[in-house]
C-alpha cells in the first residue's frame, strides 16, 4: 500500500484495474486506491505479471502492507499465489504495518501476537474493550494496540487522553493542532521520554520569536533524528584518489550517467564483498543480512531532506542506475516518492561535495547499518610512489553541474605532484560493524574508484 | 433517511408571489406550468424580514380582501360553506397554502392542535440551523490552522450551553410569532385544536376536555405532517436515547453519543455535537453513509465531515435494542448485522439520538369517514395532491400535501405542493414538478442538490435513450471561496449533451444551500444550460462556481434553446 498523502495510514483499493494474470509494463496503471485525500491511481514500477491480488477491492490495508504480488516470470506465479493465500489469512486487523520493502512482494513481519487479556484489571469477568471514536482514530494514527491500554474514562472506556498517555505523548490541550503533535514510537517508552519530555523544560521562547510547524516530512526527518541517538556508532575516514574516477566520468557523461550513479555503484560493488557493512541490527541481539544491495542517497529538497533508493545498486549497470536516479529525483520533486522508494535503503550516501565541505560525518539513519558522507576534492600535495608530489583539484559534484578544472591538469607532472583526493567518512553502528570491517570495506571502496573500468562492466 | 424540513425555508426575505412572475414563464405549456423558484415564507411583520418585502405583502393583502369580497358576493358556493379552504396542520405547508389561498382570494381557516409553525419552526429546520450557525462559528474558532492561514489570532473558544440552547429556543419562538401574525394579519383564521374529517368537505375540531364545533369548507388540505419515526425495541427516554426534538433543546452536550442514522439529520446533529466536543458513532442501515447523496458528492462529504472529525460509525447493521443509562450504567445499543441478521456487536456510550426518519403523523384524522385508508400511514394521493380513496378513487375537494402524504418530505416541498392545490381549486391545473426542488443539509461546508443523482441519470438514460454528460468545477478555483479560505467543494452538473437540459446539480462545499437555487430555478423554468451560461455573475462571488459549471458543460451544437425540455417529474 503506497503512501499517497503525509498524513496517509492506511488506503482502501477502490478497484483492481488489472486482475490475476495480467501482464504488467512499467508506469501502467494496476489499482485505484482511496486514501484520506483522494482516489488515485497506482501505477506500477517494475514489469511483471500481477499473480496476486492480496488485498480485495473494497478492503482496507495500512501503509506499507502488500496490496498484490507482481511476479517476475510466469514460472513464478504459483509460488506468488501460494504465498498470497498464506498472508490473506494470517493477515489480522490487529497485526502492525509490515515494513516496506523494496517490491511489492514484501513478505510482512508475523502478526503481532495480542496479548492475552490475562490481566485481571475487571472482575466482572470476560469484557470487551470500549474506546471512543478519537480514542480509536489516535490509536490507529500513533500505532497503538488499544487491547494493551486500560481505560480511565467513564464505564472503563479507553479514552483519548489514555491513548494520548500510552503513546508517551503529553496530554494535548483540546485546542492545540494536530500537526503540531510529535510521533513518538510507543514501543521504545523507556527512550522516548528523554525526547517527549525535553520540550517542558525548555526556557520561554525569545520574545519576538516565531514558532513554524514542522511540516511532515520535516517531522519525520525530527523523529528519525532522535531515534538515532539509541545506537552506538563510530566513524572512520579513508582519502580516496578519483583521477580515474574523473576521467571516467567525462568519458561516459554524456551517455546520461552521473556522478551520483558512479559512487552509489562503487559503493554497491563494495557493500557486495563486505555484506556486513550492509547489514543492520533491528533488535540488538543479531544480524540482519539483507539479500539486496539498495543504496539510498541524500537529497535535500523542499525544505526538507528525503533519501530516495537506487535499489540493487550493485546489479544494475550504471547506465539504467544513472536513468533511475533521475526519475527518482524528479520524483522527490515532485512529492510522488512511494514508500518503498525512499525507506527501503541498507547504505545510505551523503555527498555535500559541491558545497566546497571538505569532510563531514553523517548521523546513522535507522535501520541501516552504515552511512558514507562524501566531501569535496582538494587540491592535495602528495608524494608518488617515485617521490614526486602531485596536486589533485577535482570537485565531485553530484547532478548538480559546477564547473571544474580540465582533467587534463592532472597529466601535467611537477616536481611537486598534484593530485585529486576527497575525503570520505564512513558512521556505522558498532554493534555489528568494526572497525576493522569498515577500514577493510573502504579500502575496497577506494580501490575501485581508482579502478573504475569495473563499474561499467 | 427520509427526513423532513431540515432546510432553508425558514429564511426570510425572498418574498416572491407566485402570480407575479407566472406570466414570464409563458415558455412551457400552460397547464404545467413551473414555479419560478421556491416560494419562501413571507413573514410579513417579521423583524428578519426586509422592509421591501414587508411592503409587497401589505399591499397584496389589501388587494386580496378585496378580492375575497366579491368572491363572495359573485353568489357562487361559498354561501353555503363556512370556508372556501380549510387546511389542517398549521406547519410550513399549511401556511405556504395558507397565504397563497389568502392571496388568490379564498376565505381561509387553519386548524391546529399544538403550536403553529409545525416540526419545521419548532421542532426541525429552524432551531436547527440555530444550531448550526453556533457549530460553524466554533468550527472556525477552534481551527487554529485556519485562523492563522488569515492572520487572526484567537485564544481558546469556549460556549455555554445554555446560551447556545436560548438562542435556537428564542429563534424558534421568534419564527413561530412571525408566523402567527402573518396569517392573522391576512385575515386567516386559526381554529385550534385536533382537526378530524367527518364527512365530504366537513372537519370537526375542538380541545380535549371542550365541545367540538363543526365547520365546512368548499375545499379541504390534510398538512399535518410528521413525527419522528423510532424504530421498534429502542426506548426513548427524552434524557439519554433521545430524538431531534430533545436534540434541539440541547439540554446536555454528552462527551460521547451514538447517532443511529446517516441522512441529513444525523449528519447535521454530528456536525453540531463534534464542533461542541461530542465524539459521535454512526449507526447506518445500510452499507454506506450518506446513502441519499450522489456517490461522489458523498464521498467528498465523508473525507470532510466524517474521517477528519472524532467520528466513526457502523455501517450495515441495525441498532435493534437501545437502553437509556440507568442504575449507573452508559446506553446500550444493540447491533444486528443488516443482511444475516445476526448479533454484531454492543456499543457503550453515553448517548444516543435516534434520526432514523420520520413517520407521517395522520392518526385520528377521520380519514376513515371519506373512505380512504394510510399506506404506512401515508395518505395515498395523485400528482396534483388529491387524496385517492380505497377503491382508487379520488375523494373530491380533499388534498394531502408535505411529510403526511410522503412525496418529498421537505417544508418548501410541502409549501410548494399547497399552493400547487390553491392553483388548482382556484381554476388553474397545475403540477408540481418535484425534480425541481433542491434540498440541503447545513453541515460546514454545506451539501445541496436538485434533481436526480448520477446513477439516477444514468438509469433513466438508458431507458429512454440519450446520452449523460457530467460537468464538475471545484471551489478552489473561486476567489471568493479562496479569500475566506474555504476551498474545499466540488459542483456537479448531470446533464443531457444533445439538449442542453439540466438533469441535476449537486453541490458540496461552502454555502452550497444557498447557490443551489441558480439550478433548481433553471429546472424549473426549463432554462437550458446554452443559454444560462451567458448569464452574468457578480465577480468574485461563490455564484461563479455555478457560472463555471455551466460553462464547462458540452452541449452539442446542434441543441437548441427552444423545443420543450422533459416532462415536468411530479413523483
Amino acid at each position: 500500500m503506497p503512501a499517497l498523502s503525509s498524513t496517509m495510514i492506511e488506503g482502501k483499493i477502490v478497484s483492481w484495474v488489472k486482475s490475476e494474470g495480467d501482464v504488467l509494463s512499467k508506469g501502467e496503471s494496476v489499482v485505484v486506491v482511496e486514501s484520506d485525500k483522494a482516489d488515485m491511481d497506482v501505477e506500477t514500477f517494475y514489469d511483471g505479471i500481477l499473480a496476486a491480488i492480496v488485498v480485495g477491492e473494497g478492503e482496507t490495508a495500512p501503509v506499507g502492507a502488500a496490496i498484490g504480488i507482481l511476479a517476475e516470470t510466469e514460472d513464478e506465479i504459483a509460488e506468488a499465489k501460494a504465498k498470497a493465500a498464506s498472508k490473506s489469512g494470517a493477515s489480522t486487523p490487529s497485526a502492525p504495518p509490515p515494513a516496506p520493502a523494496p517490491a511489492a512482494a514484501a513478505t510482512p513481519a508475523p502478526p503481532k501476537s495480542t496479548p492475552a487479556p490475562a490481566a485481571p484489571t475487571v472482575a466482572e469477568g470476560p469484557r470487551k474493550t470500549v474506546a471512543t471514536p478519537y480514542a480509536k482514530k489516535l490509536a490507529k494514527q500513533h500505532k497503538v494496540d488499544i487491547e494493551s491500554v486500560v481505560g480511565t474514562g467513564p464505564y472503563g472506556r479507553i479514552t483519548p487522553e489514555d491513548i494520548e498517555a500510552a503513546a508517551g505523548l503529553s496530554p494535548s490541550k483540546k485546542n492545540v493542532g494536530l500537526a503540531v503533535v510529535v510521533e513518538t514510537k510507543p514501543a521504545a517508552p523507556a527512550k522516548a521520554p528523554a525526547a517527549s519530555a525535553a520540550p517542558s523544560s525548555l526556557p520561554p521562547p525569545v520574545p519576538g520569536s516565531t514558532v513554524v510547524p514542522f511540516t511532515a516530512m520535516q517531522a519525520a526527518v525530527s523523529k528519525n533524528m532522535v531515534e538515532s541517538l539509541s545506537v552506538p556508532t563510530f566513524r572512520v575516514g579513508y582519502p580516496v584518489t578519483t583521477d580515474a574516477l574523473d576521467a571516467l566520468y567525462e568519458k561516459v557523461k554524456p551517455k546520461g550517467v552521473t556522478m551520483t550513479a558512479l559512487l552509489a555503484k562503487a559503493a554497491a560493488m563494495a557493500l557486495a564483498q563486505h555484506p556486513v557493512v550492509n547489514s543492520s541490527c533491528k533488535d540488538g541481539k543479531s544480524f540482519t543480512y539483507n539479500s539486496n544491495i539498495n543504496i539510498a542517497v541524500a537529497v535535500a529538497i523542499n525544505g526538507g531532506l528525503i533519501t530516495p533508493v537506487l535499489q540493487d545498486a550493485d546489479k544494475l549497470d550504471l547506465y539504467l542506475l544513472s536513468q533511475k536516479w533521475k526519475e527518482l529525483v524528479e520524483k522527490a520533486r515532485a512529492k510522488q516518492l512511494q514508500p518503498q522508494e525512499y525507506n527501503s535503503g541498507t547504505f545510505t550516501l551523503s555527498n555535500l561535495g559541491m558545497f566546497g565541505v571538505d569532510r563531514f560525518d553523517a548521523i546513522l539513519p535507522p535501520g541501516q547499518g552504515a552511512i558514507m558522507a562524501v566531501g569535496a576534492s582538494k587540491p592535495t600535495v602528495v608524494a608518488d610512489a617515485d617521490g614526486f608530489f602531485s596536486v589533485k583539484n577535482k570537485m565531485l559534484g553530484i547532478a548538480f553541474g559546477r564547473k571544474r578544472f580540465p582533467p587534463t591538469m592532472a597529466s601535467f607532472r611537477y616536481p611537486v605532484h598534484i593530485t585529486y583526493l576527497i575525503m570520505v567518512n564512513v558512521t556505522a553502528d558498532h554493534r555489528i560493524i568494526y572497525g576493522a570491517d569498515l577500514a577493510a570495506f573502504l579500502q575496497t571502496f577506494s580501490k575501485i574508484v581508482e579502478n573504475p573500468e569495473s563499474l561499467t562492466l | 433517511m427520509h427526513s423532513i424540513c431540515f432546510q432553508a425555508t425558514g429564511v426570510p426575505g425572498s418574498n416572491y408571489i407566485f402570480d407575479s412572475c407566472s406570466p414570464a414563464l409563458a415558455i412551457s405549456k400552460p397547464i404545467n406550468l413551473r414555479f419560478c423558484g421556491l416560494r419562501k415564507e413571507a413573514f410579513g411583520f417579521s423583524g428578519l424580514t426586509h422592509s421591501s418585502s414587508g411592503r409587497v405583502r401589505f399591499s397584496s393583502r389589501g388587494h386580496s380582501k378585496k378580492v375575497s369580497a366579491s368572491a363572495e358576493s359573485n353568489g357562487s358556493p361559498p354561501k353555503s360553506f363556512d370556508y372556501d379552504l380549510i387546511i389542517i396542520g398549521a406547519g410550513v405547508g399549511g401556511h405556504g397554502a395558507a397565504l397563497h389561498a389568502v392571496e388568490k382570494g379564498l376565505k381561509t381557516a387553519i386548524i391546529e392542535g399544538d403550536v403553529v409553525g409545525g416540526t419545521c419552526v419548532n421542532r426541525g429546520c429552524v432551531p436547527s440551523k440555530a444550531l448550526l450557525a453556533v457549530s460553524g462559528k466554533m468550527r472556525e474558532l477552534q481551527s487554529e490552522h485556519h485562523m492563522k492561514a488569515l492572520g487572526l489570532q484567537v485564544s481558546a473558544a469556549g460556549y455555554d450551553r445554555q446560551g447556545v440552547a436560548d438562542h435556537a429556543n428564542n429563534l424558534a419562538l421568534k419564527i413561530r410569532s412571525n408566523l402567527t401574525n402573518s396569517m392573522k394579519a391576512l385575515g386567516v383564521d386559526i381554529l385550534t385544536g385536533v382537526g378530524t374529517i367527518v364527512g365530504p368537505q366537513k372537519v370537526k375540531y375542538g380541545k380535549v376536555g371542550f365541545p367540538d364545533n363543526i365547520v365546512t369548507a368548499k375545499n379541504i388540505i390534510i398538512a399535518t405532517g410528521s413525527v419522528p419515526f423510532v424504530p421498534k425495541g429502542i426506548e426513548v427516554d427524552g434524557k439519554t436515547v433521545i430524538t431531534s426534538d430533545h436534540a434541539l433543546k440541547l439540554e446536555s452536550v454528552p462527551d460521547w453519543i451514538a447517532i443511529v442514522g446517516s441522512g441529513y439529520i444525523g449528519l447535521e446533529f454530528s456536525d453540531v455535537y463534534t464542533a461542541l466536543g461530542s465524539e459521535v458513532t454512526f449507526i447506518e442501515a445500510l452499507d454506506q453513509l450518506m446513502p441519499g447523496f450522489d456517490p461522489e458528492i458523498g464521498k467528498l462529504a465523508q473525507r470532510v465531515l466524517i474521517n477528519p472529525r472524532k467520528i466513526d460509525y457502523h455501517t450495515g447493521v441495525f441498532a435493534t435494542k437501545i437502553t437509556p443509562a440507568k442504575d449507573g450504567k452508559p446506553v446500550i445499543i444493540e447491533l444486528i448485522d443488516a443482511k444475516t441478521k445476526e448479533p454484531k456487536d454492543t456499543l457503550e456510550v453515553d448517548s444516543a439520538l435516534i434520526a432514523t426518519g420520520r413517520a407521517p403523523f395522520t392518526n385520528g384524522l377521520g380519514l376513515e369517514n371519506v373512505n380512504v385508508v394510510t399506506q404506512r400511514g401515508f395518505v395515498p394521493v395523485d400528482e396534483r395532491m388529491r387524496v385517492i380513496d380505497t377503491n382508487g378513487n379520488l375523494v373530491p375537494h380533499l388534498y394531502c400535501i408535505g411529510d403526511a402524504n410522503g412525496k418529498m418530505m421537505l417544508a418548501h416541498a410541502a409549501s410548494a405542493q399547497g399552493i400547487s392545490v390553491v392553483e388548482q381549486v382556484t381554476g388553474r391545473d397545475h403540477v408540481l414538478n418535484h425534480l425541481s426542488i433542491p434540498a440541503a443539509c447545513f453541515t460546514h461546508p454545506e451539501i445541496s442538490m436538485v434533481g436526480l443523482t448520477e446513477p439516477q441519470a444514468r438509469e433513466k438514460a438508458q431507458k429512454e435513450g440519450f446520452e449523460v454528460g457530467v460537468a464538475k468545477t471545484s471551489f478552489k478555483a473561486n476567489t471568493k471561496a479562496l479569500a475566506e479560505n474555504e476551498g474545499e467543494g466540488l459542483a456537479k452538473l448531470i446533464y443531457r449533451p444533445d439538449s442542453g437540459e439540466i438533469l441535476g446539480v449537486h453541490i458540496f462545499g461552502l454555502h452550497a444551500a444557498d447557490l443551489i437555487h441558480e439550478a433548481s430555478n433553471a429546472i424549473a423554468l426549463g432554462t437550458r444550460i446554452q443559454d444560462i451560461k451567458f448569464a452574468v455573475h457578480a465577480h468574485p462571488t461563490l455564484s461563479e462556481v455555478l457560472d463555471e459549471l455551466f460553462k464547462s458543460a458540452k452541449v452539442k451544437a446542434a441543441a437548441s434553446s427552444h423545443g420543450p425540455v422533459s416532462e415536468p417529474v411530479a413523483v
